[in-house]
Parts: C-alpha cells; structure tokens; sequence
C-alpha cells in the first residue's frame, strides 16, 4: 500500500500550477508590508470583542469597557503566539515531506508554502514582541506519529488545515473590523490573503490522500482517526482560552475561569461557527461520517 | 497538600478514563491514560493545583510520566 501510494498521491497537479502561479504574482516583502511605527493607543480593542474567549459569558459581562480592552489586547498577543507556533509546527511538517515520492506534485508549491508561513511566523513574533513585550509559551507536547505513513501523512495534512481554517475565521472577521487599529487589521488581511491558497492546497490533499486511505484502512480505523481530529478541533479552539493572558487582563482566578466557560454551552456553539467551514468541508466529502463535536469526545 | 494534589490528580485522570482506577505509579502516556491532546488542559490543572506555572523549558513528557512524578517534581514544598 505505501509503495502505490508513494508513486501515485497526487494524478492532477493542475491545481498546484495555479497555486505557484498566483503565490509568484502574490510576493512581497516581509518587512514591507506592515507599518511598525505604528502606536496602538490604550483606548482600543485589539481583538474584536465578540471572538475574545469570555463573550458571552457572565466573567465578560462582569469586565468594565477598559477590562474588555485590556483583556482584548492580551488575546490578541496570546492570538499571535498560537498561530507563531502553530505555524511552526506546521512548516516542520511540511518540510519532512518535501520531495518525498508521494508529495512530488505538491513539493514546487511547498516551497512557496515554507516561505509564506515563515513570513507569517515572523510576523506574529514580531508583533506579539513589540506591542505585547513577549510570546505565551508553548506548553504542548508532541507524542509518537501514527506507525502507518498512509495515516500519518493524511492526519498531518488535516491537522494543518484544520489550525488554518479557525485562524481564516478570525482573519476575516478582524480584517473588517474598524474599531480595531490599522496594524492589526492589515496583518490580519495579509495573512488570509496568503492563507487562502494554503486551504486550497490542504483541502486538494486531505481529497486526495484520503481517497487512498479508504481503500486501504480499515472502517474503523478511519473513525478512530475522525475521532482524532475532532478532539484535535476542540484542542485547536481551546488554545484561545490562555489563563496567563486572563491574569496579564487582570482577572483573578484565571486556571477557575478557564475551566467555567470552556465548559459552557454558548463558547461551544461559538466553536461550532468557527470549524463550520472546515466541518462542512469534511463531512461533504466522507471524510468525517456527521459533523457531531462534543459528542465524539469521550472517544479520544 | 501532596496528597491531596495527588488524590485530585488521579481523580482528574480517572474521571476521564471512564472511572478506571489509576495508580500513582501507573505511566500515563505508556498506559494510554492521557494523550497529547489532553496534556495541555492537564498542564493547567497542574499549575491550578500548584499556584504557579510549570516553565515551558520543565515541560518535558518524563516530568510528567507518573503523577507520583508529577508530585515529586512540581509539589516539593508539601512533598517533603
């Protein structure tokens, strides 16, 4: 099965010609591109208050409009450190793939892949150093892969879309949003600009590679990877709810309040909006058999 | 307090394993009693506990291979 599949991943790499073509045309300067003189004054949100991680729930409608600010200012830093790290882990991946048999087709656009994302890294860090003096850290631990390469590289490239579609979410809506300052709104664009190749390539691939694990793995072995990926979901959106950028807000008690509104219904229905496209995605396609969360997770 | 971080660890543990009894000694990873997914949400239960962060560069999986391990490393006040 892995020597078929390393020959023969990708048949059309139509869709990877038109990826380069647009990322060629699309380059630009990292340094460039944003302005960093700017001062982002006291009075503002930084993040849009309706995605900060407490809407909706009585610990935000307890906040004063300052404690709000503060606590958006603070989220959007921690914001900044996921998708820096997350982005990180995602170019590793990438990387230990390329020119690899099976990813050959894909490889000439990975490399605009790597350069995109190592943009963006940059420019979270930066962001988070010189408007926030620091990046939360990473407190993950990473675990042995799957044994089977078929599954391995099909979970890799699910997870890798996965982080990318609930950033896009968040991308998009700060990128409209005016009450936030021009630095932020911008970074916000020039990421789901480059971004909405990136699920374009992911989305080709998990097509692709799943198709050619339905042959080859067993029904359930295909569910115990939905599984995977859906408590993988739930971990992806739980990130946003970071307990250090609670206290740096100034809410007490930040580990209790973490716990209280992870657990409440109304944050659950708002992480059902954010992976709705990707659900969507994955359901339309077999390759998760319904778009059921919550219920899936006492399975992981 | 050693003991009660452990007893309230091993709760946590177990409440997310079914019910399932879990030992002190028992290796949560080898054992399958906590995955990667989970670690972070139990890295927060530990500094919860603790009143105090665990630093990123002590977050290493053998630091964390027991919860008699966990005690010792990241409760040593009360573990004496």
């Amino acid at each position: 099965v892995t020597g078929a599949r390393e020959a023969s991943l990708i048949q059309d790499d139509a869709k990877f010609r038109r990826l380069i073509e647009i990322s060629r045309e699309s380059t630009y300067s990292v340094h460039d591109v944003l302005d960093w003189s700017e001062q982002i004054p006291s009075d503002v949100y930084w993040m849009s208050p309706e995605l900060l991680s407490l809407h909706g729930t009585p610990h935000f409608a307890a906040l004063s409009e300052g404690q709000r600010r503060e606590l958006s200012k603070w989220e959007f830093i921690n914001y900044c450190s996921v998708n820096m790290y997350g982005e990180r882990e995602l170019v590793a991946a990438v990387l230990t793939r390329l020119y690899r048999p099976a990813f050959r087709t894909a490889s000439e656009y990975f490399h605009h892949f790597i350069d995109e994302e190592n943009k963006h890294m940059w420019f979270f860090a930066r962001f988070a150093l010189q408007y926030g003096g620091k990046l939360y850290p990473d407190k993950r631990v990473r675990t042995s892969s799957y044994e089977n390469d078929a599954v391995d590289d099909f979970v890799t490239f699910a997870k890798i879309t996965i982080f990318e579609e609930i950033g896009d979410y968040l991308n998009v809506a700060m990128m409209k949003d005016v009450r936030l300052p021009p630095i932020i709104r911008e970074l916000n664009r020039v990421h789901h600009s480059d971004e909405g190749r990136h699920l374009s390539m992911g989305r080709k691939l998990l097509e692709d590679m799943h198709r050619s694990l339905r042959s080859a793995c067993a029904a359930d072995e295909l569910l115990a990877v939905e599984r995977y990926l859906k408590r993988y979901m739930i971990n992806s959106v739980e990130t946003f709810y970071n307990p250090y950028a609670y206290l740096d807000a100034g809410i007490a008690d930040a580990y209790r309040v973490r716990r209280e509104v992870i657990a409440l219904d109304s944050r659950k229905s708002h992480h059902a909006v954010l992976l709705n496209r990707i659900m969507s995605f994955l359901v339309s396609r077999g390759i998760f058999s319904s778009n059921s969360l919550y219920a899936e997770e006492d399975c992981s | 307090m050693s003991s009660e971080a452990e007893q309230k660890l091993l709760a946590w543990i177990s409440e997310r394993n079914g019910g399932l009894p879990v030992l002190p000694s028992s290796n949560l990873m080898k054992e399958k009693l906590i995955n990667s997914l989970q670690f972070v949400s139990f890295l927060m239960y530990i500094e919860e506990l603790r009143g105090a962060p665990v630093e990123e560069a002590e977050v290493r999986l053998d630091s964390f291979s027991s919860v008699a391990t966990i005690v010792g490393k990241f409760f040593p006040a009360s573990h004496n």
